[in-house]
């Protein structure tokens, strides 16, 4: 049953993320004063990038190059399918919160390390950095997930933190943990989208797109739609987990939250990525490091004494 | 703050027209300049054959073809504008046809 | 080298989203940080100075005002002063003055349009996008009196070739308003935390050193060189302007003082547009007819220099006395930025090469003059950076 629902969430998760893309560039677009190109976009973009010859580098580990976008496209697709599994009330597992953040981590690791495959210089620098900004920003982000969702039962999963929040209201509008722990989450954000001014692994005049330099034709559309689907999923995971709002019946409450993720995401993403200058690697790490972990620790912190 | 700036800046934007133009997809005229120098308009009829043209062309567009005709090659054109301005008779003129696009490097060529 | 440190050949290019232009730099990297920066020039070659020599004179003013799409006009401008003062043609009031203007407008967007360049190379899309914006209202105005954007064939030698109506004067004005607006726009921009945490203490040139390397225009100017053209060797309406305008200097020699200058020649350049405007003479003589000045200027050799908007634009003409050149040399002001280019990149890391590289304001398509060609053989080579920063002369 579960396995089903799971299939049918996946191609809802991931036009949702095509079309939160198709938005993100609109926006942007005429934040810049410009027309942009039309919502649907992305979605000519994956079908005529499938339609491309496919390319593999005589220098790259081949099975590792051809295979990884295609997995860290499922895995990212199967966390968001479980995320929306979770919001629907059907999956009930504790620990599912972990869980999706985990596969999020190993798609994005799996795409460095397939581009990296790829034998070009410019890739292989992208994974260092790639390295050290998913651990410095990963850490924050988990912790702000486990102080959100450890008040609801089943624990640490989305279904609890759901059941919570239509009990008590948003928990970010309700407690202080909630509320620290959702500026934080905001905050490593940009870094699951790869977006300024966080965007130092794929920053195009410095590493020349790093990681995907290699990655063309239908390799190319997989590892769009990666990334794609990580940065919905995380913004979704965000808005409900932490402005899940009850508003009688769940449809309703479904579609407030899909919307929420969008706000979310324009704020995080899509307006911080316009209005500010790429940072240097060592800054990521030494950012992350200061206020997000600061405020996750603290959301962790409000809520351990909230209790006791 | 300079970010202060530019997030106003970005943020009335959102709700202006924008500065460029959906074109050539949105039926929206790209007005050029009188002055604009774009593809020749030549009338064999005020030529008196004085060859001026053909001598100062910097690109060497301008040739003399059969039957002492001068002929044009716009893809060798660089639009300079320097044959209308030497023609005593003001035979050649550069219109505002901007939008050239031929299938073949054949209907370049213009007499 | 030390043990065990791993270094790594990273090509900057040819083909590389900030380079723009085909150039390669040939990077030589220890993780982060930049060993050795290596300049390989040669993929745009086309021959400019071979091909004026088959050209008559009046041809090659067309072409040499190709050597360059953004300043299209600062090339034509420095041609013609050449060609001038070997024919000893002194052109009406006016047309100096429409020419200066021209140039001014034209150092106005190519500055903008590198502020914007600026941004994209540090992710920075709001700022990108505002620039190339506002600079649309210059090349509107362009447009607007000479007929094209670029390409604007405003010079002829005696003259100019268009004239200033009072609506396109009117704009003018009014574009020196703005023009003042966006300089403290930019400048508020650069000084914010973001902007200046990337661009302050990055890729350093101190003053020595831009005299060594014989850096010219904003380049030198952000490193407390203090010379302009305009103002030390002035030409066209500069003559009657020189009190109109200030030269400015920064000492501190990083890519923030490059982009600080940059704006505020901005402003500078606005008051130059304002003095002008103001004393416009209205001597309106056409230039002499293309067939006379083919028959009028003699055998003889002169040269001309005008601040373009990256720095001192040099013209070597030698007439043959029948309305060809012998031989003309141009060396752009990117020629002779490179070799600085070398010292700011020793030694920055690997995300500041970007803006490092843009900050000299590098136009490659002008430079591709530097094919050294071997005397003894005859064989072209290719020729790097550090060849040129040993000895330039032997490369121009």
């Amino acid at each position: 049953m579960l396995a089903l629902e799971l299939l049918a969430a996946a191609p809802l998760i991931a036009t949702a993320s095509l079309l939160y893309d198709g938005v993100d560039r609109k926006v942007r677009a005429r934040m810049q004063g410009r027309v942009g190109p039309p919502l649907v976009q992305p979605f000519y973009d994956f079908v005529k990038l499938l339609s491309k010859d496919r390319i593999v580098p005589r220098a790259s580990a081949r099975l590792i190059y051809t295979t990884s976008p295609l997995l860290s496209s499922a895995l990212a697709v199967t966390a968001g399918s479980l995320l929306l599994a979770g919001l629907a009330g059907s999956l009930r597992v504790p620990g599912d919160v972990v869980l999706i953040l985990s596969l999020l981590t190993v798609a994005s690791l799996l795409l460095m390390v397939g581009g990296a495959s790829s034998g070009n210089p410019y890739a292989a620098v992208s994974l260092a950095r790639g390295v050290s900004v998913l651990f410095s920003y990963k850490v924050p982000m988990m912790i702000s997930v486990i102080a959100a969702s450890a008040g609801g039962a089943p624990l640490l999963s989305v279904a609890g933190a759901v059941e919570l929040q239509r009990k008590s209201g948003p928990l970010a509008l309700s407690s202080v943990s909630g509320a620290l722990a959702l500026a934080s989450f905001l905050l490593c954000m940009p870094s699951e989208g790869e977006v300024t001014p966080f965007d130092v692994t794929t920053a195009e005049t410095e590493v020349v797109y790093g990681f995907m330099i290699e990655y063309g034709g239908p390799y190319l559309a997989l590892a769009k739609l990666a990334k794609s689907v990580s940065r919905f999923t995380a913004a979704l995971l965000a808005s409900s987990l932490f402005l899940y709002t009850p508003l009688g019946s769940r449809p309703v409450e479904l579609a407030a939250c899909a919307l929420g993720a969008v706000v979310l995401a324009l704020i995080s993403i899509t307006a911080l990525g316009t209005f500010v200058a790429r940072v240097r690697v060592r800054q990521v790490a030494g950012f992350y490091l200061r206020l997000p972990m600061v405020l996750a620790l603290g959301a962790l912190a409000a809520l351990l004494l909230g209790r006791f | 703050m300079g970010i202060g700036k530019i997030m106003k800046d970005a943020a009335t934007r959102l709700f202006r027209k924008p500065s460029t133009i959906g074109y050539p997809l949105k039926p929206e005229r790209v007005e050029v300049p009188d002055s604009y120098r774009g593809a020749i308009d030549f009338d064999p009829k005020l030529c008196v054959g004085c060859m001026l043209c053909v001598r100062f062309c910097p690109s060497g567009a301008i040739t003399v073809a059969d039957k002492r005709r001068i002929a044009f090659d716009l893809a060798r054109c660089i639009y300079c504008g320097q044959c209308a301005e030497v023609c005593p008779r003001k035979a050649i003129k550069l219109t505002k046809e901007f939008e050239l696009i031929y299938e073949s490097i054949e209907s370049f060529k213009q007499q | 080298m030390e043990v065990g440190r791993r270094l790594t050949r990273l090509p900057f290019g040819p083909l590389h989203p900030a380079t723009k232009e085909p150039a390669l730099l040939m990077l030589t990297v220890d993780g982060e940080r930049v060993v050795e920066a290596e300049l390989r020039l040669g993929y745009v070659y086309r021959g400019i100075e071979a091909l004026a020599q088959t050209r008559n004179i009046v041809q090659v003013l067309h072409l040499v005002e190709r050597v360059c799409g953004i300043c299209s006009h600062a090339h034509p401008f420095c041609y013609v002063q050449a060609v001038e003062s070997v024919a000893g043609i002194e052109p009406p009031g006016r047309a100096l003055y429409i020419r200066t203007i021209v140039a001014e407008l034209e150092r106005l967007q190519n500055h903008l349009l590198w502020m914007g360049v600026l941004g994209y190379q540090l992710g920075f899309t709001a700022l990108f996008m505002y620039a190339w914006r506002v600079r649309e209202s210059v090349l509107d105005i362009l447009e607007e009196m000479t007929g094209n954007r670029i390409m604007r064939g405003v010079n002829a030698i005696g003259g100019v070739r268009v004239d200033l109506s009072d609506r396109v004067k009117a704009k003018m004005e009014a574009l020196v308003k703005d023009a003042r607006k966006w300089a403290a726009f930019l400048s508020d921009v650069l000084h914010d935390k973001t902007v200046e945490a990337r661009l302050a203490g990055v890729g350093v040139l101190t003053r020595s050193d831009a005299v060594s390397t014989g850096a010219v225009g904003p380049t030198a100017r952000a490193s407390g060189v203090d010379f302009d053209v305009r103002r030390d060797y002035p030409h066209a309406a500069y003559e009657d302007l020189r009190g109109a305008f200030s030269v400015p200097v920064l000492s501190s020699g990083d890519a923030l003082a490059r982009a600080e200058v940059r704006v505020a020649e901005l402003a500078e350049s606005a008051n130059l547009l304002e003095a002008a405007l103001d004393t416009l003479p209205s001597d309106r003589r056409s230039p002499p007819p293309p067939h006379r000045v083919l028959r009028e200027v003699p055998e003889g050799e002169s040269v001309a220099k005008v601040e373009a908007p990256r720095g001192e634009l040099f013209y070597y003409a030698r007439t043959d006395g029948k309305g060809f050149l012998k031989r003309l040399r141009i060396r752009t002001p990117t020629l002779a930025n490179l070799p600085a280019l070398a010292v700011m990149l020793k030694d920055v890391e690997l995300a500041d090469v970007p803006a490092v590289y843009a900050s000299i304001d590098p136009c490659i398509s002008c430079t591709e003059r530097v094919l050294v060609v071997d005397a003894r053989s005859g064989a072209w080579r290719e020729t790097s950076l550090r060849e040129l920063g040993k000895g330039c002369g032997a490369a121009c």
